[in-house]
């Protein structure tokens, strides 16, 4: 759905904010690490890991979930404290 | 709220079982959750066994305070990196067997009411914002992450918003660094304020989950209050989580023709979109709420449910100490800062307001 922008599509209507080395340096790894949002952040896939390399954090953390779910459904999950109250 | 990006490739690393590169991180989350309890429980022995009023202070801040303090004093040596990254993991693996604890009606009746309220902040959210960016000489496309992010979902939402209006890496960065600052200031502060106000649990909840920008912080700030008050604020935050693809589609198509990039018209293309930056993690929260409603949990496997998601959460909030890195955050600059500080003062003020005025229709959620 996105496309890429056109070289004559006009410049930003205000002023950019003043941008240093150190700011550049230090944003890119911050945006890759917290997402979440699969799609922006998953890494391309490894093709070594066909299956696994191609699930967003979303999903494998929704499937982690049903498989516990899953065993509290069948009556295998286990009584689990909490340390607090 | 800052990790190496070794953190989430493979390269570089020592080992050859991928797995494993997680395992001393993970090993650190869960010490430092783990002591963030005992503090609360040993802080409240102290309180009882001398006979004096120590403050309860929740574990989830103690969890967070302690990762802080290592992060920004002896630092989380790279090893630890990839398995301390993984916090928003375990955070959506928390809110899907929250699920557990909610029946679909009670989930169905507060999304609905809050949906409303989160329509409102958003308009006055972005309109404060923008105005307020555009005082201060940021640039538009900033401003528009700094209300993305205020408005629906913290950093997800604004790294959805970054390639949709395509904003540069820098102003990504400053729109995510104000957000996650005031994050942990709203953590520290709403629940004093909740208090003062003498806020019930379901208000208190409703106001977090409206106000507070990032959902580790919603859930954590929810959980610092009470337990009923996080399971409010985690089914309003996400709600507004749900909101993210046509909030971010709608300013796409604002600045596709102001620098963005173009937008595909039909709505086979934009429902993709839509569907791609979706967080599907809700839809899990949703099936296990309705497996519950369904009675398919007896009493004893729902509270194990809840303390696995009680385990998943600890993990997390340790981990947003960890990741947040106060040099760091001071190096993005004043000015988003402050534009981002007014829109929550100002969100949260409206949401308060709101939630006043209207939480009586649902008392008993």
């Amino acid at each position: 759905m996105i496309l890429p922008r056109s070289a004559s599509e006009s410049s930003p209507p205000f002023p950019e904010y003043p941008r240093t080395p150190a700011r550049r340096a230090w944003h890119r790894p911050l945006e890759v690490t917290l997402s979440t949002n699969p799609s922006e952040t998953t890494p391309a896939p490894d093709p070594s890991h066909p299956g696994l390399g191609r699930l967003g954090a979303d999903w494998a953390a929704v499937i982690v979930a049903a498989v516990l779910v899953l065993l509290a459904v069948t009556g295998l999950l286990p009584s689990i404290p909490f340390l607090v109250r | 709220m800052t990790a190496p990006a070794e953190s989430t490739t493979n390269s570089g690393d020592n080992t050859g079982v991928p797995v494993l590169r997680y395992l001393p991180g993970l090993v650190l989350l869960v010490v430092v959750g783990v002591v963030g309890t005992f503090a609360q429980t040993g802080l409240r022995s102290v309180g009882k066994a001398t006979g004096t009023a120590l403050p309860d202070i929740e574990y989830v801040l103690w969890a967070i305070i302690l990762g802080l303090v290592i992060r920004n004093t002896v630092g989380v040596p790279k090893a630890f990196r990839p398995g301390v990254g993984t916090y928003e993991f375990w955070l959506k693996i928390g809110i899907v067997l929250l699920g557990a604890r909610f029946l679909l009606g009670d989930l169905a009746k507060l999304g609905g009411f809050s949906l409303g309220l989160i329509l409102i902040d958003m308009v006055v959210a972005t309109t404060m914002i923008l105005l307020v960016g555009k005082a201060f000489g940021l640039g538009g496309k900033l401003s528009t992450l700094l209300a993305i992010g205020t408005s629906i979902c913290g950093v997800s939402a604004i790294i959805a918003g970054r390639g949709a209006i395509d904003a540069d890496d820098e102003d990504s960065g400053y729109a995510i660094a104000a957000i996650l600052a005031l994050g942990a200031v709203a953590l520290f502060s709403f629940p004093a304020i909740g208090h003062a106000l003498q806020l019930t649990d379901t208000q208190f909840g409703l106001w977090a989950g409206l106000a507070v920008d990032n959902t580790a912080e919603t859930t954590a700030t929810g959980a610092a209050y009470s337990q009923h008050a996080q399971q409010v604020a985690v089914a309003v935050k996400n709600t507004r989580n749900a909101l993210i693809g046509i909030v971010v589609l709608g300013y796409a198509i604002y600045w596709s023709n102001r620098g963005g990039v173009a937008v595909a018209s039909g709505l086979r293309a934009r429902s993709a979109f839509v569907w791609r930056t979706f967080p599907k993690f809700v839809l899990g929260f949703i099936a296990v709420s309705a497996l519950a409603t369904a009675g398919a949990f007896t009493k004893a496997e729902v509270t194990s449910l809840g303390n696995l998601s009680k385990w998943a959460f600890l993990l997390c909030f340790a981990g947003v100490g960890l990741n947040f890195d106060l040099r760091e955050i001071a190096r993005s600059g004043v000015r988003p800062l402050i534009v981002a500080a007014l829109g929550l003062v100002v969100v949260a003020g409206c949401s308060l307001g709101l939630v006043l005025l209207t939480s009586h229709w649902v008392t008993g959620t």
